[in-house]
């Protein structure tokens, strides 16, 4: 057998652990490279840049801090006066809001200081304020009174209250008998949830003298902020409402207008804080340069490059630093030595994304002799340290994941194959239910997965708590990670290839359908579904039975339903119990019936109309098997008196060949020829009497005609006697025989003459058909209570047939020899072996021929 | 010379049979069926009867019966009815023989004769002086003499196949085994006794039994042993 190593048992074992060990690879590699996001980035893009500055993401820094520094300048322009930074500049909410460019100074009575904004909004957006939710913490409620001139008043509930009680105000109600008192209206004030409806009682509000002062008042439900300043020339800002003729009664629009302009000034004076704070010269590698060339004004982090009139000297300054951009209003004026970088994003972010439109020019510079240690700086020197071993990460990890991918193939292929034989095995996890296996795999592995995760968040590569990205922050966690994330990729891989390898054994065998519980599910379904007719009557009882039971369930404790519960179950005990008797006889008699007892009659009282109509048709195939064996008994008989009765007629006229045969060879006859004529005569007619007793004979044997009288016989003296018996025409053939017999008898029961007629006929068989000066063996020995006889002879003629045919009836070793047999012999001896119990068997090997009976010894 | 009459529908058969007794010098009568068989009774002794059973008018059975109620000379039937319900049948109604057709005119002579024998010349009260003399229908052997006779006919047989016939007819009736006869005879433990018994008891059988496969008087009971038939 050819030796196919790729699927020994050592192969795969070889390859699983393998397997186990790439993905850990794959694991550990990936991870190492996606830790660090510049590298990551690189490796996505597909070709990794030598240097820092040639990255993406480099690209992208740039990028950022250069359009966030374009915002801080931006900024400037709002909050400084002459190059600093200008708290005293007084800022207009409406203008501010509408987005209006000139909106210093008070121009409608609503203006507040530039650096109480700041610091007012700053604070919101540092302590994440929120105006809306601090609105319904008012405790005193304001309430809007309006005027006969439609103009309305605001005031504080305490002040309102204070003037109700001093009698400054009154109440005016129109009595009726509606009971509205002034008590009421007050609480509901005080509540913020007072409104007057058109035909109250309430009519307003009168003074002191009793002059009306308010036609109406309810409570205000708008928008509402704690003043920590107040605007410019007033108290407060509900001041401003009730007083300046602009703001009456918008008090809603002036609280919503300053939250707005809190929270955009809030953001922006920290922006403008960040780029000024961050890009101070000395602070940063980074200097930018933005000239308006309207102007004429410079805005740069460089002292040398303020002065504009050196425009031209300072671009080409830029120019000689190791990194810069040259941003214009037109594309064609775009400069910059950064690899990949796209002129028309840079331009378009710069003029569209800040609002640029004007004729300016704004330049970027890093200087990468790196003077000052900043982030820059981190940056390339992490990069310088990480970017050459990434190459090897990144070729084990790939080749790894080839690896992986290669083995997986061969390991599919060979799955369930085996190099000792060409069967497919499958192992006892094979043989579970499909969807009870998957769950198991998918549990077992995601179960100590997520028990992993919770308890390890850092199975990335950098700090626990890190949320932020820092470059000298990354692989300080290397070796836990590794170990970590190691282990959970050969745990992923061992219950991926249980669960894949399964699979596809499952598949090569094809009991992945068909050993699922879906399949058992459908089949059932398809089951109950295609015999509704049968089923029918059982779902229906079961039905019954499972709704009495709820009922009860239910109900429980009414006696009713527990007394029908009770009825229920006595009635499916009778009839399962019925059912069970029912099925029993039927076994039963299906056995009988089965076992040559066909005319045994399934008893059919009290079984349901079911099982009775079944037990009637079995009674009924009884009954045809009876008569069918009946006929076939009596066509058999009548085809053994049929032979038996041509014999006779045809042993009649053979009597008189043979005598007269007989009669001329009396006659004294010279001629050689007649002699010899007389000779085949003879012989002719001595094998048709042979062959007529022997057809009767066989005829008899075969339809079972025969009585057999059992009586224990030792084998050993039966044999010695058949021996005797063909002793001379053993001899005739000049055949040895040779016995073994054992010493002790052999005693079996058996017809002593039936089993000598067996033995004649094997004997005979062999003084006929053995080849002559050979030894024919005869063999008795006994083995588990059975004893074996065998005869063997060397054939005298090649036995090309199978052993079979040799014991069908006219069938000779070669039949075209001429001799007295009739070919019916062996069938003779075989069935009368068989008919007393025994074994009869034909052996040929070449010219070999052995005859095997074998008889169940009798025990003494 | 004994009167032998044959009966038989197939005239060849009868035909035949004459041929063979009238050559042995026996006078031969001839018959058809039964009743022409009864007839030649009625107006002839005859010595010797040999009949067929499947015969038209009346059957050798029925035939034979209806002789037996006033003859009592040997009947030897011929039948095609080789069943040994058939024999039986015959034997029981009172043949003295049965031979099945096709049959060896030889032994059909044989047979013949020996009837013959037994009823004119042996008889049935047989005069013995010897105490050692013991018979089996019309075998007989005298140990003083060391004598076989089969029907008065002398039999040659050799000291052992003598003991062994000695040994069965001492105990008619009584089956040996091998292994007894050979201890018997031999004086020696039957150990590994291969088929000499065996084929001395076919040789005495050849010698006594005019048909050595259906003997009369040394009998083979397979499995078992030999005995000798008390007739």
């Amino acid at each position: 057998m050819k030796r196919q190593w790729y699927k020994a048992m050592l192969t795969k074992g070889i390859l699983i652990v393998l397997e186990h060990v790439l993905l850990a690879a794959v694991v550990v590699s990936c991870l190492w490279l996606s830790a660090y996001p510049v590298l990551w980035d690189e490796v996505i893009a597909g070709s990794m840049a030598r240097e820092y500055e040639e990255t993406a993401r480099f690209r992208g820094d740039m990028m950022n801090i250069s359009m966030e520094v374009l915002q801080g300048i931006r900024r400037s322009k709002t909050f400084e006066t002459d190059g600093t930074y200008d708290p005293d500049k007084i800022i207009d909410i409406q203008r501010y809001q509408e987005g209006m460019e000139d909106f210093e100074g008070d121009f409608n009575g609503l203006a507040y200081r530039l650096g109480d904004l700041c610091e007012w909004g700053e604070n919101w957006i540092k302590e994440g304020y929120d105006p809306y939710l601090k609105a319904k913490e008012i405790q005193d409620n304001i309430i809007v009174c309006k005027k006969s001139d439609d103009t309305y008043h605001y005031y504080y509930y305490s002040e309102f209250k204070k003037m109700i009680d001093g009698g400054e105000l009154r109440f005016v109600i129109v009595t009726d008998d509606s009971g509205v008192s002034e008590d009421d209206i007050l609480a509901e004030l005080r509540d913020g949830s007072f409104e007057n409806v058109a035909d109250t009682p309430f009519k307003g509000l009168q003074d002191i003298e009793g002059k009306v002062v308010y036609i109406d008042c309810w409570s205000y439900d708008g928008s509402w902020i704690e003043e920590k300043y107040p605007p410019i020339g007033a108290g407060s800002i509900m001041q401003v409402a009730n007083d300046n003729p602009v703001w009456n009664g918008r008090l809603n629009d002036i609280y919503d207008m300053l939250t707005n302009t809190l929270y955009a000034l809030g953001n922006e004076i920290l922006l403008y804080k960040h780029v000024d704070g961050s890009y101070q010269e000395g602070e940063t590698n980074f200097a930018y340069l933005y000239a308006d060339m309207q102007t004429g004004q410079v805005y740069t982090n460089r002292r040398e490059f303020e002065d504009y009139s050196k425009l031209e000297e300072n671009l080409e300054q830029f120019r000689k630093m190791g990194k810069y951009a040259i941003v214009r209003p037109e594309l064609k004026g775009f400069e910059s030595n950064i690899k990949d970088i796209s002129a028309k994003e840079w331009r378009d972010e710069v003029r569209y994304g800040n609002g640029e439109i004007g004729k300016f020019v704004y330049v970027v510079g890093l200087d990468t002799e790196y003077p000052v240690k900043d982030v820059f700086y981190t940056e390339a020197h992490t990069y310088e340290k990480y970017m050459p071993a990434a190459y090897g990460m990144c070729a084990l990890g790939i080749l790894s994941a080839v690896l992986f991918v290669v083995i997986l193939i061969w390991l599919t292929v060979v799955a369930g194959r085996s190099n000792l034989d060409e069967q497919l095995h499958l192992n006892w996890f094979d043989g579970w239910k499909t969807e009870p296996a998957a769950f198991i795999v998918i549990v077992l592995w995601a179960v100590p997965m997520v028990v992993l995760a919770i308890g390890n968040n850092d199975i990335r590569m950098v700090e626990a708590d890190l949320s932020y990205y820092e470059a000298s922050l990354i692989y300080r966690n290397l070796l836990r990670a590794v170990v970590i994330n190691g282990s959970a990729a050969v745990y992923t891989c061992a219950m991926f290839l249980a669960g894949y390898l399964s699979l596809v054994r499952r598949i090569k065998a094809g009991t992945l359908w068909k050993n699922s519980i879906l399949r058992s599910m459908i089949s059932f379904m398809r089951m109950v579904s295609g015999s509704l007719h049968a089923v029918w009557r059982a779902v229906l009882v079961f039905g019954v039975f499972v709704a009495v039971h709820w009922f009860a369930v239910l109900r429980s404790g009414s006696s009713a339903a527990m007394l029908l519960m009770f009825a229920g179950e006595a009635v499916i005990f009778v009839y399962l119990i019925r059912l069970a008797v029912g099925r029993q006889r039927i076994d039963t008699g299906v056995e009988k019936i089965a076992g040559g007892e066909v005319d045994y009659k399934i008893p059919l009282y009290g079984m349901g109309e079911e099982q009775r109509s079944i037990a009637e048709k079995i009674n009924s195939i009884g009954q045809g098997l009876d008569a069918a064996l009946a006929e076939s008994v009596k066509s058999e008989r009548l085809k053994t008196d049929l032979i038996t009765n041509v014999s006779h007629d045809i042993k009649t006229p053979l009597t008189s060949i043979i005598n007269y045969v007989s009669l001329l060879k009396q006659e004294d006859f010279e001629d050689p020829k007649i002699r010899r004529y007389i000779e085949v005569l003879e012989e002719k007619s001595q094998r048709l009497k042979t062959l007529t007793e022997d057809v009767v004979e066989a005829s008899k044997v075969s339809s079972g005609n025969i009585t057999l009288e059992y009586m224990d016989i030792n084998f050993v003296e039966m044999i010695q006697q058949t021996s005797g018996e063909f002793e001379e025409k053993f001899k005739a053939q000049e055949l040895t025989e040779v016995m073994m017999l054992p010493e002790e008898d052999v005693i079996i029961h058996v017809d002593g003459r039936q089993l000598w007629r067996i033995l004649a006929n094997i004997y005979n068989n062999a003084a006929k058909y053995a080849m002559k000066r050979t030894r024919v063996y005869a063999d008795l020995y006994t083995a588990e209570h059975s004893a074996v006889f065998s005869l063997k002879n060397i054939s005298d003629q090649p036995l090309n047939i199978p052993a079979e045919e040799l014991t069908e009836r006219f069938i000779r070793g070669d039949i075209s020899r001429g001799t007295e047999g009739s070919g019916l012999g062996l069938s003779i001896a075989k069935t009368l072996t068989e008919m007393q119990g025994g074994r009869f068997e034909l052996y040929l090997d070449g010219d070999l021929f052995r005859v095997t009976i074998t008889f169940p010894q009798k025990s003494l | 010379m004994s009167k032998i009459l044959v009966c038989d529908d197939d005239r060849e058969i009868v035909e035949a049979i004459d041929i063979y007794l009238t050559q042995e010098g026996y006078q031969v009568l001839k018959a058809y069926d039964g009743e022409e068989a009864l007839k030649v009774l009625k107006t002839q002794k005859v010595d010797l009867l040999v009949i067929d059973v499947m015969m038209p008018k009346l059957d050798g059975i029925r035939a034979t019966l209806k002789i037996r109620e006033e003859n009592n000379m040997p009947i030897i039937i011929l039948s095609a009815k080789s069943e040994d319900a058939d024999k039986i049948l015959g034997l029981n109604v009172g043949a003295d023989d049965y031979v099945t057709k096709p049959f060896n005119p030889l032994e059909l002579v044989a047979r013949v004769k020996s009837q013959l024998r037994r009823y004119t010349q042996l008889g049935s009260t047989a005069d013995h002086t010897s105490q050692a003399v013991y018979e089996a229908g019309g075998l007989a052997i005298n140990d003083d003499l060391k004598e076989v006779t089969v029907d008065g006919e002398p039999v040659r047989l050799t000291p052992i196949e003598y003991n062994i016939l000695l040994l069965l007819m001492k105990n008619q009736g009584k089956v040996f085994s091998i292994d007894q006869i050979y201890e018997n005879i031999w004086n020696e433990d039957a150990i590994g006794v291969d088929n000499t018994v065996a084929v001395h008891i076919r040789h005495i059988r050849e010698k006594i039994e005019i048909n050595p496969k259906e003997p009369r008087y040394l009998k083979v009971v397979w499995g078992v042993g030999y005995k000798v038939e008390k007739l």
